[in-house]
């Protein structure tokens, strides 16, 4: 309801209130308490220990269940592994599925097999199809792709001078793509192959989802497809599959995005009230600052071979439908004791942040945004605003079959 | 208390830039705040924060500095921060019509959204373009006339007028702070709401006060 969103964001600097209610207490305190683990906790090496350096857990109301120590991640999924999970005739069965996502969640993929899998995490290739029927199924996306290329490419001028809403998106799209990733190596001549690849495939996306059209941020997305795919038909359906997953973003309401800020907001009280508290003090506990992270899943923040490892474990939706948020929270308690300078102000909180971009270490926040995931996915009875984020019950941890 | 002598400025100011996308916003915030022009650019996704230490008539100011995407769409996420702005510049890019056109869409945008009596510039980018021109100095002149509102043309890539353009803003604003007509940041709405959670919580309330370096969290 509008109220209590109104309360989070205008919250009196002065409220008490919560505090009582908080109680505040370490990592190490809980552990003898003996909770609800529900997952055999691992043993601790000594690079794990260093990594509790402010673990914070609390308990709002007796919610949380302690943090089990990050899991270190696994070496990416093999040729051999991946062949190992498909039949015969090609086919993944729904268990061999199962298994795939959650090795790829531990692991990523290996980047000489990023190309194939990719099709299969993104939607384009079914898991349930025989290599032939698969086969014929790309030829009818190729077909597909040609149809709806040729829809746009054939406009007669004064069809397109009666159709305003495609020459705003078409213009959006072409002053987009030159503003797309000309760091890359890939795309940084205006001559290059791949910055006019980048236009066709949005400009078509266009014509497939003329609802929802070119938003923002799209071509973010795009590219880091592109630079796998090397290949335009294949990158238009790979994005198309992205897009299923995570259309509502690019809603024009943007109620999803409102809403997935507010979930965030509410993770980060819950888990860390004492930071939380700190931010409203500072007129920044509205987190819109980290709305561009969550628009195009830390694009701006990593270099794309970061950024593909990190997408592999956002897209196998393996613990969470949106991990995205867990990691943002990675992300935020991470800095959380940077940026609690008694000196910082509004205005500091959001250069750190921004100073943050193409500075983090990604392994060690993915096994963070584990350990958070699981903590509250161990909590009996989630507030309802949280439940819809976290897979119950939460699959165990992946481990190898030969590793009893 | 200690608080005073850590700012290390008089002022703090709340700066905004809208138009359409692609007009040239963000590269007129790096010119402005750090003096540079890259010819690869980015898009701006959502909102995004620039800050810069200024200093007019003796008094220094740290100017925050949003940056906001031009697509319709984020719309409803950078109308929170008109509420905050004590001063917007709104940019067109003069070699694209369109851009021109919805300067007025804007204005009502800045009208809706915005506080009161927020100080706001027109400005016309990219004038290093003259040849591909469609909007005349004379027709920005006469709009900007038309909303009583000061009017600019720039250059981000070749540095014209860009400095200028900021500084008359922040005068405005400073005046307008001096005057005690308005306060470092705040919003007519934000006041309100304030003075109703005093009225329910009686705690002292912090009354308006004609500077702005009197410490709390408006600084």
């Amino acid at each position: 309801p509008p109220d209590s969103e109104q309360l989070l964001e205008r919250r009196p600097v002065e409220t008490n209130d919560e505090e009582e209610e908080i109680s505040t207490i370490t990592c190490k305190d809980i552990e003898t308490g003996g909770n609800t683990a529900k997952s055999k906790p691992d043993v601790a090496t000594p690079e794990q220990s260093l990594i509790s350096d402010f673990q914070i857990v609390t308990n709002l109301q007796g919610q949380l269940p302690p943090r089990l120590p990050p899991r270190p991640r696994l070496p990416p999924l093999s040729r051999e592994e991946w062949e190992s999970y498909r039949e015969i005739d090609g086919r993944v069965s729904k268990e061999n599925e199962e298994k795939f996502r959650a090795r790829v969640f531990a692991g990523s993929i290996d980047h000489s097999i990023r190309r194939e899998v990719w099709k299969y995490l993104l939607g384009y290739f079914r898991f349930d199809a025989t290599d032939i029927e698969r086969m014929e199924e790309q030829k009818a996306k190729e077909r597909e792709y040609e149809v709806m290329k040729k829809q746009w490419e054939s406009f007669l001028p004064q069809q397109e001078a009666n159709f305003a809403r495609w020459r705003e998106l078409r213009n959006l799209v072409e002053k987009d793509v030159i503003r797309t990733d000309r760091d890359v190596e890939l795309f940084h001549s205006v001559s290059s192959p791949q910055l006019k690849q980048l236009q066709n495939i949005l400009k078509t996306y266009i014509m497939y989802n003329m609802d929802l059209g070119y938003v923002q941020g799209m071509s973010d997305l795009l590219s880091v497809i592109l630079a796998i795919m090397e290949n335009e038909v294949d990158s238009f359906w790979c994005f198309v599959g992205l897009m299923d997953m995570i259309h509502d973003r690019f809603e024009i309401t943007q109620e999803f995005m409102r809403l997935r800020i507010k979930q965030l907001r509410t993770l980060l009280k819950v888990s860390d009230p004492e930071f939380y508290k700190y931010l409203g003090e500072k007129d920044s506990n509205n987190l819109y600052l980290s709305f561009r992270w969550l628009l195009v899943d830390f694009k701006r923040e990593f270099q794309f071979s970061d950024l593909m490892i990190l997408w592999e474990v956002f897209w196998t939706l393996h613990l969470s439908p949106d991990y995205p948020l867990f990691f943002a929270l990675a992300i935020i308690e991470k800095e959380r004791n940077n940026m609690m300078d008694p000196k910082f102000d509004f205005s500091d909180i959001i250069a750190h942040i921004n100073g943050l971009s193409k500075n983090l270490q990604l392994e060690e926040l993915l096994e963070k945004a584990e350990s958070i995931c699981r903590q509250v996915g161990a909590v009996d009875h989630l507030p309802e605003e949280l439940q819809p984020l976290v897979r119950q019950p939460l699959p165990p941890p992946f481990t190898f079959p030969s590793a009893k | 208390m200690a608080r005073a002598t850590d700012k290390k400025y008089d002022h703090l100011f709340q700066l905004l830039l809208c138009g359409d996308s692609s007009v040239g916003k963000t590269c007129l915030i790096s010119r402005f705040a750090d003096n540079e022009f890259r010819h690869t650019h980015i898009n701006t996704i959502g909102i995004d924060f620039k800050l810069k230490l200024f200093t007019i008539r003796d008094k220094k100011i740290r100017m925050q500095i949003w940056d906001t995407a031009g697509q319709e769409r984020y719309e409803t996420l950078t109308a929170q921060y008109y509420r905050k702005a004590q001063g917007i510049i709104l940019v067109y890019d003069i070699t694209r019509e369109e851009t021109f056109r919805n300067v007025t869409k804007w204005l009502r945008n800045i009208e809706d959204h915005g506080v009161k009596g927020v100080k706001i510039i027109l400005i016309g980018n990219k004038v290093d373009l003259e040849s591909e021109r469609k909007i005349s100095t004379r027709h920005g002149q006469k709009l900007a006339n038309q909303h009583n509102i000061k009017f600019f043309e720039t250059s981000a890539w070749k540095d014209i007028n860009v400095t200028e353009a900021f500084t008359e803003l922040a005068e405005q604003i400073l005046a307008k702070v001096e005057s005690g007509g308005g306060r470092d940041r705040g919003s007519s709405s934000i006041r309100e709401s304030a003075i109703k959670l005093h009225e329910q919580q009686p705690t002292p309330a912090t009354k308006s006060h004609g500077g702005c370096c009197s410490g709390g969290s408006s600084n």
